[in-house]
């Protein structure tokens, strides 16, 4: 097999790229618009008197907003990611074989060497960090190096540079900056409402004026809405852009596969990996699985397993589409690519 | 929380610039901007000025002297000046109480004191509330006018009395024989005195006194006479409007206020209600029953009626961008403050609020429009507000 460009992969990037450019507007105006029907009644029930003006962004400054948020998210949203994962960049001299078959195989792929960094996590996995001007980053988990054989770490790894040749890898990474900011609306008007549950729990609030204390009562009503509709609004967001990801993300990995396959050659070991990884899965530690699960599941060479921890935590691919096609069904792919192969 | 400098900095920077890039609030037209401090606008008699709007109260009780340390029996006007911001911290007291509706220029509200007496109380920033100078008249003071140039007032034994604005030396005085129902306007360098129960307009030199011409333009039936309405003035013309109560009929004359001779006039004017009509440069509005009729201020002739939509307006003010007028809207909540084009097309329109049951009178001082509701005034935006933009 030979390195070709999957036409297929390159319309559903740029119907991502249009997507990810897109959402954001819709996002800030559905904000907009509620803050001009919700929000201006909340304002009239405070104040008491008329609001009959309207809350408006300009297009222009939107614009420049999501064009700068991107680029700081193609800046910085490697770096976050590597230091929310614990992954540390490493060099020649501390890991010589793995920066050797990971320059070889940029090489094979004509791309330029990524840079190479391990995470302490004893879960064997693997994903690749994109970015716009550098070569982009391989990052392979400890675990990954001390489970699978010499010809099965290159065809990780040749995925993973398939995913940094084809600029999916990149997609994925400024794709991941809505989910980010709704992510932590959401959280921070959740912990508003908590905050106030709290205090009404514990009978915090009491009149002590002559007042009828109804300034106090609406005032409540409006953070609660506003909370409640921030927090709708956000989720529904965060709900569009995850779906939009993890859509994404399963056909990237086919893709990837395949590419790896046409660099290695040998689509039997990259399948071979897939089922170790696999069957390690279940006896990873809690702690391990649970530091992999930072919003970024997506990237993976391999899925996390689906597990429900002691403490009722949930893994997010518990109530999502699945981020990777079926384990099951990949190796099976690569199996029939073998067949033609040979 | 650590908070270092740099996220202090990146915060501010990105708060400045979305402030001033293109995001916000941006307010409508008849939008509230502000409201009294003082609850006691019902108790004011209201003195609107190009840049300000004036409430004198009179006050009667007992007042600390705090030179001579002592109290005394009080009669004051005490005047509160609120800008078109709201500002309503700068006021004035002093004697005597005002007898009829005070009188505002650029400098000077101009009082006719119930003791006859003139008192010229400075208002510009640096000096406001102080009394510059009295001027005391033998009899009560009917009426009282005044422009930059001259102070002229009638009184109760039929003198008209010119006085320098800024000194209350008096420059001339001359009787009015027979005029008692005098309304007086000072326009440029003359003084017009009119009355119209024998319908006649006079008018009157600003130097001495001198009459300069008079013209009878009314010609009442014989067993009836026209009541002044109002006497409006605009460059050099003069729009007088006068009610028959006889035939339920009004009239509205413009007149040249240099020779007399009449430019246009409307008689009778249709479904009249004895309203004053509003005078800008390019159009006269005039409230009647059903809504609002527009002339041209040049030539008169008819322009645009105001629909039928809009029931019950009141309080008409109006500058070079239109008219601003109190309406009820069928279909809308009631009250709304309207803007209409001097096209006629509308503007914008908005709902006061429930406060604004009972409005008082519309006045508009700059930019802002101002109305008493029970006893706070209350200022509205004229036009709405700048949507920032980096286009």
């Amino acid at each position: 097999m030979h390195w070709e460009p999957n036409r297929q992969l390159q319309l559903r990037i740029i119907t991502a790229v249009v997507l990810i450019a897109l959402l954001p507007f819709a996002f800030v105006y559905t904000f907009v618009f509620a803050m001009n029907t919700i929000g201006i009644v909340l304002l009239e029930a405070l104040t008491e008197r008329p609001w009959p003006g309207e809350f408006y962004i300009d297009p222009v400054f939107l614009s420049i907003l999501v064009v700068g948020g991107i680029g700081i998210q193609l800046r910085y949203g490697s770096n976050r990611m590597l230091s929310s994962l614990n992954a540390r960049v490493v060099d020649a001299n501390t890991y010589p074989s793995l920066h050797a078959r990971v320059t070889r195989l940029a090489w094979q792929a004509g791309i330029p060497a990524p840079t190479v960094a391990v995470a302490r996590n004893s879960t064997p996995n693997a994903f690749a960090v994109g970015s716009v001007r550098g070569p982009g980053t391989v990052v392979v988990t400890t675990g990954l190096l001390e489970t699978l054989t010499d010809e099965q770490l290159d065809s990780v790894l040749a995925h993973e540079i398939a995913h940094l040749a084809n600029r999916d890898a990149t997609v994925m990474t400024v794709a991941w900056i809505l989910p980010t900011i709704t992510y932590y609306l959401a959280l921070a008007a959740g912990y508003v409402l908590y905050g106030l549950a709290r205090i009404f729990g514990s009978g915090g609030v009491r009149s002590r004026g002559s007042g009828d204390g109804r300034a106090i009562v609406v005032a409540i009503g409006a953070i609660i809405i506003s909370a409640l509709v921030t927090l709708a609004i956000s989720a529904l967001f965060w709900v569009a852009s995850v779906l939009m990801h993890r859509v994404i993300s399963r056909y990237r990995e086919y893709a990837a596969d395949r590419a790896a396959v046409s660099l290695t050659g040998d689509p039997l070991a990259l399948a071979s990996a897939l089922e170790t990884i696999d069957g390690t899965m279940s006896e990873i530690p809690d702690a391990d699985l649970r530091a992999l699960d930072g919003g970024t599941e997506a990237l993976y060479f391999a899925p996390l397993e689906a597990r429900t921890f002691d403490s009722a935590e949930l893994v997010s691919t518990d109530i999502f589409p699945d981020t990777h096609p079926k384990t099951r069904s990949r190796i099976q792919n690569l199996r029939s690519l073998a067949g033609e192969v040979t | 929380m650590n908070l270092t400098r740099r996220d202090l900095l990146s915060s501010i920077g990105v708060g400045a610039i979305a402030s001033l890039a293109g995001c916000g609030y941006q307010a409508a037209g008849g939008e509230r901007v502000w409201e009294s401090r003082q609850q006691i606008a019902h108790t004011t008699t209201i003195v609107a000025g190009e840049t300000a709007l004036f409430g004198a109260r009179q006050y009667s009780g007992r007042q600390f002297d705090w030179d001579r340390e002592q109290w005394y029996d009080a009669e004051e006007t005490v005047l509160t000046k609120y800008d078109p911001h709201g500002y309503d911290g700068s006021f004035a007291r002093f004697e005597p109480q005002y007898a009829i509706p005070p009188v505002v220029t650029d400098s000077y509200v101009f009082i006719g004191g119930s003791t006859g007496e003139v008192v010229a109380v400075n208002i510009t920033e640096s000096e406001f509330g102080d009394v510059t100078w009295r001027y005391q008249t033998d009899q009560d003071i009917h009426t009282l006018v005044a422009t930059e140039s001259i102070v002229a007032c009638y009184t109760a034994d039929e003198q008209l009395l010119a006085l320098d604005p800024t000194s209350g030396n008096e420059r001339w005085q001359t009787r009015v024989n027979g005029r008692s129902e005098l309304d007086c306007v000072a326009i440029g360098e003359q003084v017009l005195f009119v009355t119209v129960d024998d319908n006649t307009v006079h008018i009157a030199s600003i130097m001495d006194g001198d009459e300069q011409w008079t013209a009878q333009y009314l010609q009442p039936a014989a067993d009836s006479h026209h009541e002044l309405i109002d006497v409006a003035v605009h460059d050099d013309t003069l729009i007088i409007s006068s009610h028959n109560p006889d035939t339920e009929t009004d009239t509205i004359l413009a007149i040249n206020s240099t020779d007399g001779s009449v430019r246009w006039s409307i008689e009778p004017m249709p479904q009249a209600i004895g309203a004053a009509p509003i005078v800008t440069s390019e159009h006269v509005y005039v409230p009647v029953r059903r809504g609002l009729i527009t002339y041209g201020f040049t030539h008169g002739e008819h322009r645009w009626d105001l629909d039928a939509t809009y029931r019950r307006q009141s309080s008409v003010v109006a500058d070079r961008r239109g008219v601003y007028l109190f309406a009820q809207i069928d279909g809308r909540p009631n009250p709304r403050l309207l803007a209409l084009s001097p096209g006629g097309e509308h503007r914008w329109d908005t709902y006061l609020g429930d406060d604004f049951s009972r409005i008082g009178a519309l006045y508009l001082c700059g930019e802002t429009l101002i109305t008493r509701a029970s006893s706070r005034f209350y200022g509205f935006r004229t036009t709405p507000g700048r949507r920032l933009s980096l286009w």
